[in-house]
């Protein structure tokens, strides 16, 4: 036996508390290989993750093999936090380029990609049948709004009917989810954050924002959203969608949709069946937000090689099969997942999805940035469903984003100070 | 199904404060309270939440979850300005429907301020009976909450107290401004656990940066290549932005400031970190100002008087430790004599003021034509000695033959419209080509002055080579 349990960190999946129980299943393999290391898990919920890994990282006390979303690669390596990946650990190309580039730190690679993901629109296949829509007519803006106009005529709205549905869910919390839900729509306006944050004084009041700021107004519009629905919490939006069909479409993630392809008995837990279709195509096309997580060690980890191994063993098909079999995750690597010829035709939607995604910049303060633009926009989705215009409390609304950001980046001296 | 509520909401409230006040974090403490509200309800609700108010930002933070299948640590947040003014500004019960739940909030108040929320989620809309006994309940429950409130905010001080101590022991071993400043800028890092700590020191004029350093989390000590953006010390900072200036004044002058934030963990900056820093820039800004004293005598020790150039003391060391280092790197080191030509006439002719103005002017010029790493020394009367690092012969020459132009085209100006024009001779020697010891080095610049002083004046001389006219026919004193 090590002298000292090799420590996991890692966020929870779509199941919430069982999250750990997951993972302990799916490490057996790894354990019975590796016996002489004792595994301990620690499930930290993901509004809380970034401060306690920061935590650690900065008091020298880090777990051995940390989960960490995608986007914060960037300040994490800046930092100078992380090892650099040994060559033997990865044996498979990643998905997407951008998953590459996401782990990439002055020609160096700081982490392994462990699972991607891209936003999509989850919509209840039944509804679709009565609606007899095809995915054409969920292809543009244009089409889309045509289709929500027809939903909202027929909805109840003193009541929940889950047979006369709102069409979209839509939630209006400062929470960084509400940007990862909605920056696919901006994005597809136009709105481009890389390049405006390299530089730009005018951020979320440049004009390129302004499409994405009319189609959410237009959705919100449409569905009536009232001020108890936009306030409502991103958590209890899907469970209105997925458990009292409260909505015909919610903005958000796969996980259901690759359970029920994995296991067909869990399928039938749904009340409703569910399908994928990409975000619609806005001015800019269509851009699906993706990111994922990375399994990193720390640089003053005490794990080693047997840390390397964990992750080597975390991205490997044995230990995806049990994982996105319970979760729903995707494997951010090639591999058995991907290349099973029974599900390939119905996860290609998602593959494509993923491959040619957009990612958020990999800022080094990305996490302060976005909880700035996550405020930012919820507080403009609020100004919204108040009935306040666009062209003036809208534009307010993001000119102080944008001095809030700016005033950030002013800040940013040490940015390429080495690490 | 009709649902079952206990008779004795307040109780409940009780028993959940008890639980608050008696577990040893306030994760653990909150679960357990939460527990105990689920519970006491006897199934009446499925969920419950509780959430403290964040009053700088105007938020409820969720403390914890705890539903029918356990509990976990809570992640969401409300903004007060998305509730119902009945209940954030009347602090009234709050029921509303949730899809087919129902959801009742209620406010927490203490001394007639909101502090917080509990969140009640049931299948059932809650009896009006129910909804009246709440506030009791929320009363008897305060209490804990208060106390886990001064629990927090007493080992946040603490904690902060503990690394202050550390950091003033630091200090007061630090021997050097900049060894203190670092070593603050560190301890503010490492100890105190900022993400970064940027000092600032001004020059005299209060806003031209005349250093800066900055530590960060991670990497320790870091050299910045772009300056920090300062903003006017009057600024009141950004509401939201972990980060927070203090200016180091002493009466009206900024000396320096101290930057600190937490803008990569955008963990919040601990509420009594500003008096702590406070005090221990108060030992800083003490040490920066002897430390610019003590810079100031230095140099009025070092210089001469009239001129402003080193005094030879100075001079010898300093080329003695460029002799060592000019070995270590292998490269060469010129020294230049220079002489006034016909000074003694302008003294006799013009007196000795002016002949003191001539040789500030000369001065002024040297400076003006020499690099920053170059020394000059006032050897005494109207002789100057220059140490020039890095220098080989050809370079040498050119500026020699520099000087001597410079100096010519650039007449002291008299009242009057009256000018006078200056000329110089140069002797100049290499090290280690020329010599192999400082005095050798020393004899054979000196030697090559007087050659080139003898030649006709207006001319530099390398040691061994012959003299070469610089300023020739009208262009010579």
């Amino acid at each position: 036996m090590s002298s000292r349990p090799l420590r996991l960190w890692i966020m929870p999946t779509q199941l919430g508390s069982l999250t750990s129980h997951v993972a302990a299943k799916a490490l057996r393999g790894f354990s019975k290989r590796n016996p002489q290391v004792e595994l301990q898990i620690r499930v930290l919920p993901w509004s809380i993750a970034w401060r306690e890994i920061l935590k650690a990282l900065k008091r020298g006390e880090p777990p051995d093999v940390l989960q960490v979303g995608t986007t914060w690669m960037g300040t994490l390596s800046h930092l100078g936090f992380l090892e650099e990946v040994p060559d033997w650990v990865e044996e498979r190309p990643c998905l997407a380029p951008w998953l590459d580039e996401a782990v990439q730190f002055r020609g160096t690679r700081q982490g392994v990609p462990w699972l991607a993901e891209c936003s999509g629109l989850i919509a209840r296949a039944d509804m679709l049948d009565i609606l007899k829509t095809t995915p054409e007519d969920v292809a543009t803006w244009e089409r889309f709004l045509a289709l929500c106009h027809s939903i909202a005529e027929g909805a109840r709205r003193d009541t929940i009917d889950p047979m006369r549905p709102l069409p979209v869910g839509i939630t209006c919390r400062p929470e960084p989810v509400t940007l990862h839900n909605l920056a696919s729509w901006l994005w597809a306006g136009g709105w481009d954050l890389s390049t405006l944050l390299n530089g730009h004084s005018a951020i979320l009041s440049h004009p390129s924002a302004r499409p994405g700021f009319e189609i959410l107004r237009d959705l919100l519009k449409v569905n009536r959203t009232q001020n108890d629905m936009g306030a409502i919490q991103p958590y209890r939006l899907s469970q209105d969608f997925y458990e009292e069909g409260r909505f015909v479409f919610l903005i958000g993630h796969s996980w259901r949709i690759v359970r029920g392809l994995l296991d067909p008995s869990s399928a039938k837990e749904l009340n409703w069946p569910i399908t994928y279709l990409p975000i619609p195509a806005g001015p800019a096309g269509a851009v699906q937000r993706g990111g994922g997580s990375v399994l990193v060690v720390p640089r003053n980890g005490s794990g080693g090689d047997a840390a390397w191994t964990l992750v080597r063993h975390m991205i490997s098909d044995e230990f995806m099969a049990e994982w996105s079999l319970a979760s729903g995750d995707l494997p951010a690597h090639e591999g058995a997942f991907w290349s099973d010829e029974g599900r390939a035709e119905s996860l290609r939607p998602l593959r494509q999805g993923i491959q040619n995604a957009r990612i958020y910049p990999a800022h080094p303060m990305w996490a302060t940035i976005e909880s700035i633009l996550g405020r930012g926009l919820s507080d403009i989705l609020w100004s919204i469903l108040a009935g306040e215009s666009i062209d003036d409390r809208t534009r307010k609304l993001a000119l102080n984003v944008d001095e809030e950001l700016n005033a950030l980046l002013r800040l940013g001296w040490d940015m390429s100070a080495p690490s | 199904m009709k649902r079952l509520y206990p008779k004795d909401l307040g109780h409940v409230g009780t028993e959940a404060a008890l639980q608050l006040c008696g577990s040893d974090t306030s994760y653990r403490a909150f679960q357990a309270a939460g527990s105990v509200i689920l519970k006491g309800m006897v199934d009446a609700i499925e969920q419950v939440r509780i959430y403290l108010l964040d009053a700088k930002n105007g938020v409820l933070c969720e403390e914890t979850l705890v539903d029918h299948q356990g509990g976990m640590e809570g992640s969401d947040l409300i903004p007060i300005y998305q509730l119902p003014p009945e209940l954030t500004k009347e602090h009234a019960v709050w029921q509303h429907a949730l899809g087919t739940q129902f959801e009742v909030l209620v406010p927490l108040v203490s001394e007639g301020a909101l502090i917080g929320l509990v969140a009640m989620v049931s299948f059932q809309s809650f009896p009006a009976e129910i909804l009246q006994k709440l506030p009791l309940f929320a009363q008897s429950l305060v209490v804990g909450v208060v106390l886990v409130q001064r629990t927090r905010q007493a080992k946040r001080s603490e904690s902060l107290l503990k690394a202050a101590t550390t950091t003033a022991r630091a200090l007061q071993s630090s021997d050097t401004a900049e060894t203190l400043l670092g070593n603050f800028a560190l301890m503010a890092v490492e100890e105190m656990g900022f993400d970064r700590a940027t000092f600032v020191v001004f020059e005299d004029d209060g806003h031209s940066i005349r250093n800066v350093i900055c530590a960060r989390t991670g990497s320790g000590l870091i050299a910045l290549d772009a300056l920090p953006c300062i903003p006017s010390m009057d600024e009141t900072p950004q509401n939201h932005l972990p980060g927070l200036w203090l200016p180091m004044r002493k009466g009206s002058q900024l000396l320096g400031a101290l930057f600190v934030d937490n803008l990569y963990s955008i963990e919040p900056l601990p509420e009594d970190a500003v008096q702590v820093l406070a005090d221990l820039s108060g030992q800083a800004l003490l040490a920066l100002e002897n430390s610019r004293l003590i810079d100031r005598l230095r140099e009025a020790a070092l210089r001469d008087d009239l001129t402003g150039l080193y005094r030879p003391n100075y001079f010898n060391e300093r080329a003695l430790e460029e002799l060592s280092n000019c070995q270590r790197r292998g490269d060469s080191t010129g020294l230049l004599m220079l002489d006034l030509d016909h000074f003694k006439d302008v003294n006799d002719s013009w007196g000795h003021p002016v002949g003191d103005l001539v040789l500030v002017r000369l001065a002024e010029r040297l400076r003006a034509c020499l690099r920053v790493g170059d020394i000059a020394c006032r050897k005494g009367g109207d002789e100057f000695i220059i140490l020039v690092p890095g220098l080989n012969a050809e370079r040498g020459r050119k500026l020699a033959e520099r000087l001597l132009e410079d100096v010519w085209d650039h007449p002291v100006e008299l009242s009057g419209g009256r000018q006078i024009r200056i000329s110089l001779s140069i002797g100049l020697a290499l090290f280690p080509e020329h010599a192999g010891s400082w005095m050798d080095f020393w004899q054979r610049a000196d030697d090559a002055l007087y050659r080139a002083k003898a030649a006709g004046r207006g001319r530099y001389c390398m040691w061994g080579e012959d003299p070469v006219p610089v300023l020739e026919g009208s262009r010579k004193a």
